[in-house]
């Protein structure tokens, strides 16, 4: 009898530890997966950044995922906070004066760690965007397509 | 007595062996035990090596203001002039000339050593001879390569599992000789924007609106908007174990805050090593501790900065002269 009693204490004791340590989860921000290609005259962007800003009073951090093989997807901490944000891509590729080799200096941290290369999309889409996005309350995943142009 | 003993010989023999039952349940509750503990021990060790890493901030923090007094100025971000790539105006007129050329390529860590008892390594520098690119970039000069190489543990955070690795610090054509240099978690918080401006190379001025701009040497009084309101040096994590990607505190330990916090471009952030494809180090502040990361302000305090604070408000933090009108508290 007294072992019986002992065990149910522990059972108890367990739940209860679990249900008050389940129960401490932070307000998190709501976020959602946003993905989709993004192309440049119609071909694919092979390497980038793209950043989802936010403006027009959403108070949330900023968000992003870096561009490969001509698609993006901003899934890290579940995805980009719902709300208005600008939307900021930056491609770049290997000057067209190097020609790239396994060795090929690839970037240098004097300039800021950045790629050796050129950025090549015209500005209204990155300092100076007009890209806008905006992401509802519980919209889960959002895929967008960026088709642009000259 | 006789049957006492009697009853006690019954004991006896009950209690030579338990069953397998007894023994498993012993097991399983030594087992809930340990799982209950473990994280509990996990996190207290990580709540050790956090406030050891917030120690190390506010030690640079006191070593900024004695600079400060003896100099009249935060230490410059870094000094680095003769890049041509840096020439190019995209976001406005290169700055003037600095005054001391030769001093060309250091950053705020190296002129911070002698304020963090450091002054053996800051004497061995030679500020004078000029390296592999000419004039004014003692920096790349064989005898300097060694002193890039030092570990200073007050610029390392303990919870960082790459633990201070040399890191390539850049494998641009003529600085191949350069290519290992000690990394650090602490940058200086330089700008509010992207300060490359087109993603790519970091330019003179972007805005660099932040106290640790390059060639700033920003005085007290030239933030405006408060020293216990304005980031001066951030912490930053590199491209994980083995990876040789990160940032270095002789050169170019720098960063703008338009990344966020363990925002995307970072390993806490979801990044990975193949991300970083191109770039030499991760973008904006990180760091492994949970939730956030450290921050020592202009008036010397430490602050753990949420990752969940807003980037308008990050924003604000960062400039020394906004006049933004906010509320964050501390």
């Amino acid at each position: 009898m007294g072992s019986k009693f002992g065990l149910a204490c522990v059972v108890c004791a367990v739940a209860v530890a679990v249900a008050i340590g389940g129960g401490c989860g932070r307000g998190k921000l709501e976020r959602a997966v946003v993905s989709g290609k993004v192309t440049y005259q119609g071909q694919p962007v092979a390497k980038g950044k793209i950043r989802f800003i936010p403006i027009k009073g959403t108070q949330t951090p900023m968000w992003g995922a870096f561009i490969r093989d001509g698609g993006y997807k901003a899934s890290g901490k579940g995805g980009v906070p719902v709300g208005t944000h600008k939307v900021e891509i930056v491609a770049w590729r290997t000057k067209s004066d190097v020609v790239e080799t396994a060795n090929t200096p690839r970037s240098d941290l004097s300039l800021g760690g950045a790629p050796m290369g050129q950025q090549y999309l015209p500005e209204k889409y990155n300092t100076k965007t007009e890209l806008e996005i905006t992401i509802p309350p519980g919209s889960g995943k959002v895929v967008r397509d960026f088709d642009l142009t000259e | 007595m006789c049957r006492i003993n009697h009853k006690s010989e019954i004991r006896n023999q009950k209690s030579t062996a338990f069953t397998l039952v007894e023994l498993l349940v012993v097991i399983t509750i030594i087992g809930i035990l340990i799982a209950l503990l473990l994280p509990a021990v996990q996190a207290a060790r990580e709540a050790a090596r956090r406030i050891q890493c917030a120690n190390n901030f506010k030690q640079v923090g006191v070593a900024m203001h004695n600079y400060h007094t003896t100099h009249e100025c935060f230490p410059p971000g870094t000094i680095y002039w003769n890049s041509p790539m840096w020439n190019n105006p995209v976001c406005g007129p290169p700055p003037p000339q600095p005054a001391h050329p030769t001093y060309c390529g250091w950053g705020w860590g190296t002129f911070l050593l002698p304020y963090i008892e450091q002054q053996n390594i800051y004497d061995q520098i030679d500020f004078i001879s000029n390296g592999s690119f000419g004039v004014g970039d003692s920096i790349w000069h064989p005898v300097n390569f060694p002193i890039t190489k030092y570990r200073i543990e007050a610029y390392l955070c303990p919870s960082d599992p790459q633990g201070g690795e040399l890191v390539k610090a850049t494998s641009y054509n003529g600085f191949d000789t350069m290519e290992d240099c000690r990394q650090t978690n602490m940058v200086g918080i330089s700008d509010s924007l992207d300060w490359t401006c087109d993603g790519l190379y970091a330019k003179h001025f972007s805005k660099a609106d932040g106290v640790m701009a390059r060639q700033l040497g920003c005085r007290m009084a030239d933030i405006q908007d408060g020293t216990s309101h304005t980031l001066a040096i951030g912490e930053v994590t590199g491209g994980g174990p083995g990876s040789h990607l990160g940032h270095i505190w002789v050169l170019l330990a720098l960063t703008d805050t338009y990344d966020g916090i363990n925002g995307p471009f970072t390993v806490p952030g979801g990044a990975t090593v193949e991300d970083f494809y191109g770039y030499s180090r991760p973008m904006g502040t990180s760091s492994f501790h949970p939730g956030g990361c450290h921050f020592t302000m202009a008036d010397g305090s430490v602050q753990f900065i949420s990752e969940d604070i807003s980037q308008p408000i990050l924003a604000a933090l960062t400039t020394r002269a906004g006049e933004e009108v906010f509320q964050y508290g501390f």
